[in-house]
């Protein structure tokens, strides 16, 4: 059967093309606006957190509009970003300080992992000394229930030959917004303990436990969910420790939020023997 | 409606546009490993309970605790003033007070004695100081004669809750010691060095002893009779039995996991060779049939592989064939001197000793071959390494603080640490019992 003779097939074929092309050039305006999938740099380059939208609060003002994606970038869907695979891991510890130029295969929260503990020991080094030298903003200073962050970072001591550091990525994140970031890792790596001969040497390797936290008044935690767990119960224990126990965090008061989420990934790789 | 439909396309998308929110993630790793740190408040002394009796309670267990290697015990002696005198068990909601002490753990307890019965009961509570709750209460007791088994299984238990696999406190240790005579006899420790007492007393040569499965009898090598027999006997030393004597050599008895048959290395054929015998040393089947001499059988947990010793490459190796004495194969290749094999309980790795820089280590390698580790430090010799029966320790003899001792480590290496303290040396061959029941 036929609807439409030959000329007005023609013009809907235009039209549908016409109405196709808008559609696509929404969705990449959409998304170049959107602060998907970015990668920003903690100040300093202590780790590198990546931004994926997960959850749907209202944008944070402060937040800098992050630059627009590369075009062959696929949107995918909010949901399917929970599981990060491990080959993506893999690609990222190889690239440190690069933005991620792939699509996702999974909606991974992005992240780069800091290869060896004396990085990170530098790392956490540096972050002193710039908070040594650098005068913290007023408010910061005056919150008497947030400890002291960066100077409890002294149990990754065995600070050997320095690596030199990787060269700084160009800030995309409000500065006091890396600070703050920088902090709150700072605070639960300090307190990131296993208890030594419980897991076998089999069990650590794969372990992963994926915390959200939602941070409020006087850094006190509101609310916590897995969001992913490793598998192992008590390796999930003994995360939500680490977390319990660097409480309060700093107050997202700082930043003029009620609230602020975070979500923590804990992996027992490189561990650190002291005793 | 092409065009209503563009519109509402459009409107979807630019009113979802600022809803998209992110979420930081921030990566925790390398953590540090830590014995956990439990706090252990003065126990209180119920009624007329005698205090030294408490105190001998408390110490047991503390002792059990740090012994285990997982925990960093605090005793109340070494808390700041006001929480010394703390006795018994504190209400949760005052649980913030012994913050200051930087336990993640508090373990309270309370003792209660019955002269007229002798019965004396112990109650401990767990409380998690970093949540600030209440875990777990536990309660046991006994004639006040078995208050160090009693106090073991309490032990096990605050383990078992914060490690989720029971302690070995319960265990015991079977090893030969030197007497004065020149002659070797057997003797059994707890697992925290104390109640040592002699199984054999008969001034030969006994050797090499072994657990049989039901943990009520040892098994080992004497020369009771002039020739080696592997005997059998109770652990309070009573009901000795030849259990074999064949001709030659009979030495290194080893159960497999059902109990049916024993692998044990004769030296009928002359040169000595692994065999098989049902569980009451009838029927004897000779599994090895390599050129050189085979010793020291050990069952795999899973009853499907023997480990051995042979020298048929020219020096002592250790190897692995199925428990019917098929597929051979080489399991160790560095140095020149690797024996002693015993597999661990969950299979995933075998200890061994093997001579490296001219001096015996004791040393794990996963079935396979891989991951070889060695364990022991560079002093002394290091020799005979057995398993305790969680896997998690390994015991072996060292002289690396003069006379032959027995020392005891994690399964990596860390906290090693000598059975007993006041041995003067010549002990050897240590053999770990299951957990009692």
């Amino acid at each position: 059967m036929r609807f439409y003779g030959p000329e007005s097939r023609k013009a809907r074929l235009l039209k549908m093309g016409g109405v196709s092309f808008l559609i696509h050039g929404a969705l990449v305006a959409l998304f170049s606006f959107a602060p998907w999938d970015t990668i920003i740099e903690a100040q300093p380059t202590v780790y590198t957190v990546t931004l994926t939208p997960v959850s749907l609060p209202p944008p944070e003002p402060v937040r800098a509009a992050p630059p627009p994606e590369p075009k062959e970038e696929k949107v995918k869907p909010v949901k399917k970003i929970r599981e990060p695979k491990k080959d993506d891991i893999v690609e990222k510890i190889k690239t440190p300080s690069k933005v991620r130029s792939k699509p996702l295969p999974e909606k991974i929260p992005q992240k780069k992992y800091q290869e060896e503990p004396d990085e990170v020991a530098e790392a956490i080094k540096r972050v002193q000394k710039k908070i040594e030298t650098r005068p913290e903003p007023k408010k910061l200073e005056e919150r008497p229930p947030v400890p002291p962050p960066v100077t409890t970072a002294a149990p990754v001591t065995p600070a050997p030959p320095v690596p030199t550091p990787p060269p700084p990525s160009p800030p995309r994140l409000d500065s006091q917004w890396e600070k703050y970031y920088s902090l709150v890792w700072a605070r639960i790596k300090e307190e990131w303990k296993i208890p030594e001969n419980v897991f076998k040497e089999r069990e650590m390797v794969d372990l992963e436990t994926v915390i959200v936290v939602i941070i409020g008044r006087g850094g006190k935690i509101q609310k916590y969910w897995y969001d992913k767990r490793s598998g192992n119960s008590q390796y999930d224990e003994i995360a939500m420790r680490a977390i319990k126990r660097a409480e309060p965090l700093p107050d997202p008061k700082e930043l003029n939020e009620d609230t602020i989420e975070i979500g923590l990934r804990f992996s027992p790789e490189n561990y650190l023997k002291l005793n | 409606m092409t065009k209503n439909l563009l519109i509402v396309t459009l409107l979807f998308f630019l009113a979802l546009a600022p809803c998209v929110e992110a979420r930081v993630i921030l990566d925790i790793n390398a953590p540090t490993l830590i014995q956990i740190p439990i706090v252990l408040p003065k126990w209180k002394s119920i009624d007329k309970t005698p205090s030294s009796r408490t105190a001998e309670a408390y110490k047991i267990l503390s002792n059990d605790l740090s012994l285990s290697g997982f925990f960093r015990v605090i005793e109340y002696q070494t808390l700041r003033f006001d929480l010394q005198g703390r006795e018994g068990i504190p209400e949760t909601r005052t649980l913030q007070e012994w913050n200051s002490t930087e336990g993640d753990f508090l373990l309270a307890g309370e003792v209660i004695f019955a002269p007229e019965t002798m019965n004396i009961r112990l109650r401990v509570v767990l409380f998690d100081l970093v949540e600030r709750k209440y875990l777990v209460e536990r309660q046991r007791e006994g004639h006040v004669q078995n208050l160090r088994e009693i106090v073991h299984r309490l032990a096990d238990d605050v383990i078992q809750e914060l490690t989720k696999e029971r302690g070995v406190n319960t265990t015991k240790i079977a090893y030969v010691v030197e007497s004065q005579g020149g002659g070797k006899e057997i003797f059994i420790a707890d697992f925290d060095g104390t109640n040592v007492r002699p199984v054999t007393q008969n001034q030969s040569i006994n050797l090499a002893p072994v657990w049989a499965p039901d943990g009520r009898k040892i098994a080992f090598t004497s020369y009771l009779k002039r020739n080696p027999d592997v005997y059998l006997i109770d652990t309070d030393g009573k009901n000795l039995q030849r259990f074999s004597s064949y001709p030659g050599l009979n030495a290194s008895p080893s159960w497999s996991p059902d109990g049916r048959q024993i692998a044990l290395m004769m030296g009928m054929e002359g040169k000595s060779e692994i065999f098989l015998v049902d569980s009451n040393g009838a029927n004897p089947r000779k599994l090895t049939r390599g050129h050189g001499n085979e010793a020291s059988p050990r069952w795999s947990p899973d009853g499907n592989y023997i480990a051995f010793v042979s020298d048929r490459s020219g020096s002592p190796q250790v190897y692995i064939m199925r428990s019917d004495g098929s597929e051979v194969r080489r399991l160790t290749y560095e140095g020149s001197y690797n024996t002693h094999p015993s597999w661990s309980p969950k299979g995933d790795r075998i200890a061994y000793c093997g001579r490296g820089a001219g001096r015996f280590q004791i040393v794990t390698i996963k079935p396979d071959g891989t991951g070889r580790k060695v364990l022991t430090p560079d002093s002394g010799d290091n020799e005979s390494p057995c398993w305790s029966p969680d896997g998690r320790y390994i015991a072996f003899s060292s002289n690396r603080a003069g006379g032959s001792r027995i020392y005891i480590t994690n399964a990596n290496g860390s906290n090693q640490r000598r059975l007993t303290t006041t041995a003067k040396g010549g002990e050897s061959g240590p053999a770990w019992s299951k957990r009692s029941e």
